[in-house]
């Protein structure tokens, strides 16, 4: 549904997306996930061409996107970028009705989408009395009411409240099986993870991981933990042999990058043999988070 | 899924502006405009033989030269305020509407405020008028006059739409309206051609026609109210509306406002 290749935006010496190649499959919900200033709304941006990229080029359904398209490929995307929309001094049902006005859409297509956000309630106050998370539903709800193919949301559970969260978790699993593409950015792994077909990690500018959650785990080597009479013989033991980045965790020597069962069974034969007296061998239990900050506070894989 | 036609977007950009202080703005801002600039003259013991012409000269004095033009800007950058704020300029952008239908809904919206002004502006003039026991009825050619001034608005519209468009804070569009509408009477005091052409130039000088049929004197030439002025001073205002709603939505177009 969307691809982009070499994708990159740079304000004068900084760049803030750098060389991106996003592949989101049609009917999937795709997982932008990083932290705060990674370049995610950038990327968001670029992908609505509200923001020109330097390099790069994006494509939307089988057709470019750019300042040339953007208008008939807009008429089927919608979006919630950064700030939710909506004007305070109006009605939540005036500002729907200036959003049926503008795109010529129909009573039903309106009160779909405020159904869809649970805000029937709530369309006869003031939005600058709405709460941050009725904006946020709000903002969605003007997205929805155009009934579209591929659906942008920038940050969607800011200021939800866990019952929020899994509502909007509901929404996005429920216009999946709708047919419609969503993207969805959170700086939150835990937020999204689990509705997201296909996750996407960007740190700095840069994608570190795009793939499923499964391949993401697999992806990311867990430390290998050992536990033994002397921790501190077993690390000289492997910082003799080059290891990096060892620990000791009281009895237990915590090895990174040791990926393969042959390299393991290597190193606790090797210490076997230097007289190490070895009580435990096991893999560092790891969620998704982990990775997830792993993955973006180192800045690679 | 088509969009808004041109009316369909003034009606959008009129109904995000409901409720808001836009409308008191256009009715009190004339009235104190008519009251400062009569209100000397009226209390130093009223306008004499002149009566109505002195009146209007007085009114329309400082307020077609700048104020009028000021007030177009606060009014644009009123109306652009509401698309400053949170995430309404993204959802705007993203809308699929064309740059051009941004421009010229607003540019309608902004234009419909301050033609409003000047009938209100028309009003409270008659009434300073009567309350100073002038005789008889306001000239029917500072009636004309007001008309044209109501078209005339138009491309200072434009121009401030752009500028507040452009220009995320509140006052420096406003600024600008003030120092370009300023500058445009300092070139037709200069007596040059150009000011006659430029969108706060063709404001002033129709709030200022039919001046030359009373004994009042004017620092430039103005025109008399004939068809033919009136068809250059509306076809003018409307040619230079569309250039500059033109320029702005190719700016809103090609560039980047805000990233």
């Amino acid at each position: 549904m969307v691809s982009a290749h070499h994708l990159t935006k740079r304000y004068g010496d900084r760049t803030v997306v750098d060389d991106l190649n996003l592949l989101v499959p049609r009917g999937s919900v795709y997982g932008f996930l990083g932290p705060n200033g990674s370049g995610k709304s950038t990327t968001m941006k670029m992908l609505l061409s509200l923001v020109q990229p330097t390099g790069g080029d994006i494509i939307i359904d089988r057709r470019p996107m750019n300042r040339r398209t953007r208008g008939e490929q807009l008429t089927h995307i919608g979006s919630l970028i950064e700030s939710p929309p909506g004007y305070g001094h109006l009605t939540g049902e005036e500002n729907m009705r200036i959003v049926q006005r503008l795109l010529s859409l129909s009573n039903r297509q309106i009160d779909t989408a405020v159904h869809a956000v649970r805000m029937e309630s709530q369309m006869d106050k003031l939005v600058r009395n709405y709460s941050l998370g009725m904006k946020q539903r709000l903002g969605i709800a003007m997205a929805l009411a155009r009934s579209p193919q591929l659906l942008i949301l920038d940050e969607p559970t800011n200021g939800l409240d866990p019952a929020g969260i899994e509502e909007i978790r509901e929404l996005l699993a429920r216009l999946r099986d709708q047919g419609v593409t969503v993207i969805v950015s959170s700086h939150l792994l835990g937020e999204i993870d689990r509705t997201c077909d296909t996750l996407g990690i960007l740190s700095r500018g840069r994608l570190l991981f795009q793939g499923t959650r499964s391949q993401l785990f697999s992806k990311a080597t867990p430390d290998l933990l050992v536990e033994t009479d002397d921790p501190a013989k077993a690390k000289a033991l492997l910082e003799s042999r080059g290891y990096t980045g060892l620990a000791l965790e009281d009895r237990t020597l915590a090895v990174p990058g040791v990926g393969s069962h042959d390299s393991t069974a290597d190193i606790i034969a090797w210490f076997v043999s230097q007289g190490l007296r070895i009580f435990m061998v096991r893999r560092r239990e790891q969620s998704l988070e982990d990775i997830f900050m792993r993955l973006t506070g180192a800045g690679s894989l | 899924m088509k969009h808004a036609n041109l009316a369909g977007l003034m009606a959008c950009e009129l109904a995000k502006i409901k409720g808001s202080r836009i409308g008191i703005f256009v009715v009190l801002y004339p009235l104190i405009m008519v009251l400062t600039g009569t209100g000397m003259t009226l209390i130093s013991g009223g306008f004499g033989t002149d009566g109505w012409h002195l009146l209007w000269a007085r009114a329309t004095g400082f307020y077609g030269m700048a104020m009028y033009a000021v007030g177009i800007a606060v009014i644009a950058s009123l109306v652009w305020r509401v698309e400053h704020k949170g995430g309404n300029w993204n959802t705007l952008m993203s809308s699929g509407t064309p740059a051009w239908g941004v421009m010229t809904g607003k540019t309608l919206a902004i234009g419909l405020l301050s033609a409003l002004m000047q009938p209100v502006f028309l009003i409270t003039a008659i009434l300073v008028g009567k309350l100073a026991g002038l005789p008889g009825m306001l000239p029917l050619e500072y009636w004309w006059s007001v008309l044209a001034s109501m078209i005339a608005c138009l491309p200072v519209a434009a121009a401030q739409s752009a500028f507040s468009c452009f220009i995320r804070p509140f006052a420096p569009p406003v600024a600008m309206g003030l120092v370009l509408a300023g500058a445009d009477t300092f070139l037709l005091l200069l007596h040059l051609t150009p000011a006659y052409f430029l969108p706060y130039g063709i404001l002033t000088r129709a709030t200022m026609m039919g001046s030359a049929a009373s004994r009042i004197g004017t620092s430039f030439p103005v025109d008399p109210v004939t068809p033919a002025t009136m068809c250059i001073s509306i076809g003018a205002s409307i040619g230079l509306t569309l250039i500059i709603i033109a320029i702005a939505s190719l700016i809103l177009e090609k560039r980047d406002i805000y990233v």
